[in-house]
């Protein structure tokens, strides 16, 4: 699988979603995808999943355009937050009933094995379920479809945080047992970092970094020890944060240290550990941040 | 993992959302008949029946028709995008659900009409149909299927329109509402009321009988493919909202 958007540009209006995005994403691997409110990641995905014809530049997928692409398309599942492959007054089983005609490789015993893990009601209309249930019913409708690219897009927002750590287990879980393409689009990074091996951030429409998650966190570093220590080391370095208890401070410092400064930092008895992905995503993506 | 790619057509014959719409169909034009022949039995009671009950529920069925194509367009056509399927694929099941469901509406349509006959001549009831038809009585099955089934084909193909519409902008779309009516008058020599346009037609040029079917098939042909083509041009590049 592999995903190309040149110059991609969407308009809605006088708002640009997306500007001029170019974006490569390759292999079978766990991608996320983060930006704040407005970013344009919805808009993105929806693009890539031929929801919307982009209003210039183009994505092509193993190569194809996608749009109206029905070879193409059909290799595709964008789940949304409300998970809307089907109206709200219908029943959850209308839902898995049209998934299984549309879906080429629908896996119905996993689609009941994921609803009856989030005790969802299948005879239920979905404008009846709880925010947390519609949601396990996109997950399930994502997931059982099997598509070689599987986009979820803050599908998992309304389940409570036990039922999300399931999903992350469930997504594992599936990408080791059916290797394909995963983008999840989230704000919750702390929680979902974990999973991501690739990470894309994207700011007013713009690509601003993407990397392997390692790679990524590796930019940063936290540094932590005496308050004095501290304040010497990080002294002409490019500050994210800063956070303390008693005589005890912590820094989170940007960009790479070099071996030399690493051992410098370690006799002056100060630890070293990699920043969240959460505070870095953060200090880029705040409106004065550098890239 | 990779779905094996093949050359073949994309699309198949919608034998799911066909079945769907024509039980719902059979189940409401059921509940028509039954109730129709009850309360025509009921007011019997009280009146002598100078009308045809049917003929009622008949004026109410192009409503109906229209309104299942218009939801198959709203709902059914996103529900196929976001499983994975182009809005070309889509409207091609559409388009073939759209093309036998008026004539099934229209047998449906036409054993009402038979089925009143057998009712009002066992019961002595004299109600009478219009006279503006293309059939002159209940048991003309042939003209009634073709009166209905073209009727029923305009205005499947409006609702459609209409209801890809609506989808497409829930602001907007009901300006839509505007080129339907007038497609459906233009067409209105399969509709029994007597439209202006077609009396002023008729008066200007008395020998446009509106009741010939050498006129009304192609006027409600026209009507469709204009209609069918609109809606096209709606879907074509609709975008999926975001709920």
């Amino acid at each position: 699988m592999r995903i190309e958007t040149r110059q991609l540009t969407q308009q809605f209006g006088e708002t640009t979603a997306l500007d001029s995005l170019d974006l490569t994403l390759e292999g079978n691997k766990i991608i996320g995808l983060l930006g704040r409110n407005g970013s344009g990641k919805t808009t993105l995905l929806s693009i890539l999943a031929g929801f919307r014809k982009p209003t210039a530049g183009e994505v092509l997928v193993n190569g194809e355009p996608v749009f109206e692409n029905a070879h193409v398309v059909r290799d595709i599942a964008l789940i949304r937050e409300g998970g809307d492959t089907v109206e709200e007054s219908e029943k959850v089983s209308e839902a898995l009933r049209f998934a299984e005609y549309l879906r080429p490789n629908w896996d119905k015993e996993l689609a009941g094995q994921i609803l009856e893990r989030f005790e969802v009601p299948v005879k239920s209309k979905l404008d009846q379920l709880s925010r947390g249930k519609r949601s396990a019913v996109g997950i399930a409708l994502g997931l059982a479809a099997r598509a070689p690219l599987t986009m979820f897009d803050e599908t998992y927002l309304g389940l409570d945080a036990p039922s999300r750590y399931v999903f992350y287990d469930l997504v594992l879980q599936d990408f080791m047992e059916h290797p394909r393409m995963f983008i999840l689009s989230t704000h919750l990074i702390e929680e979902v970092s974990r999973i991501f091996e690739e990470v894309a951030i994207i700011d007013h429409g713009k690509l601003l970094i993407h990397d392997e998650s390692d790679a990524l966190l590796a930019r940063g570093v936290a540094i932590t020890g005496p308050q004095d220590a501290v304040d010497a080391f990080i002294t002409g370095r490019t500050v994210i944060g800063e956070r303390q208890l008693g005589r005890t401070k912590s820094a989170m410092l940007y960009g790479m240290l070099q071996n030399g400064e690493r051992d410098e930092a370690a006799r002056a008895g100060l630890d070293l550990e990699p920043l969240d992905l959460q505070d870095l995503f953060v200090y880029l993506t705040e409106p004065k941040g550098g890239n | 993992m990779q779905a094996v790619r093949s050359q073949e057509r994309t699309w198949r014959f919608p034998g799911m959302v066909l079945k769907g719409q024509l039980e719902f169909a059979l189940i409401i034009w059921a509940l028509a008949a039954v109730f129709t022949n009850v309360t025509v039995a009921v007011v019997a009671n009280f009146t002598s029946i100078r009308i045809s009950a049917w003929e009622i529920a008949a004026g109410v069925a192009p409503w109906f028709v229209a309104f299942m194509s218009g939801w198959v367009t709203f709902v059914l056509i996103p529900m196929f995008i976001a499983n994975g399927r182009t809005r070309r694929d889509a409207f091609i099941e559409w388009a073939i659900v759209a093309a036998i469901y008026p004539i099934v509406a229209a047998i449906l349509t036409a054993i009402g009409y038979v089925i009143e006959h057998v009712v009002y001549e066992v019961a002595g009831w004299n109600g009478q149909i219009d006279d503006n038809h293309w059939f002159g009585s209940r048991t003309d099955v042939g003209m009634i299927l073709l009166e209905f089934s073209f009727m029923f084909l305009v205005w499947t193909m409006v609702g459609g329109f209409v209801g890809a519409a609506l989808y497409r902008s829930p602001d907007l779309g009901w300006f839509s509402i505007l080129p339907g009516t007038i497609l459906i008058l233009l067409s209105g020599s399969l509709d029994r009321s007597e439209f202006w346009l077609f009396g002023f037609v008729r008066r200007a040029v008395p020998e446009f009988n509106v009741t010939s079917l050498g006129v009304a098939i192609p006027l409600a042909l026209v009507g469709a493919a204009v209609a069918f083509a609109l809606a096209w041009w709606v879907v074509r590049d609709m975008p999926l909202r975001n709920r």
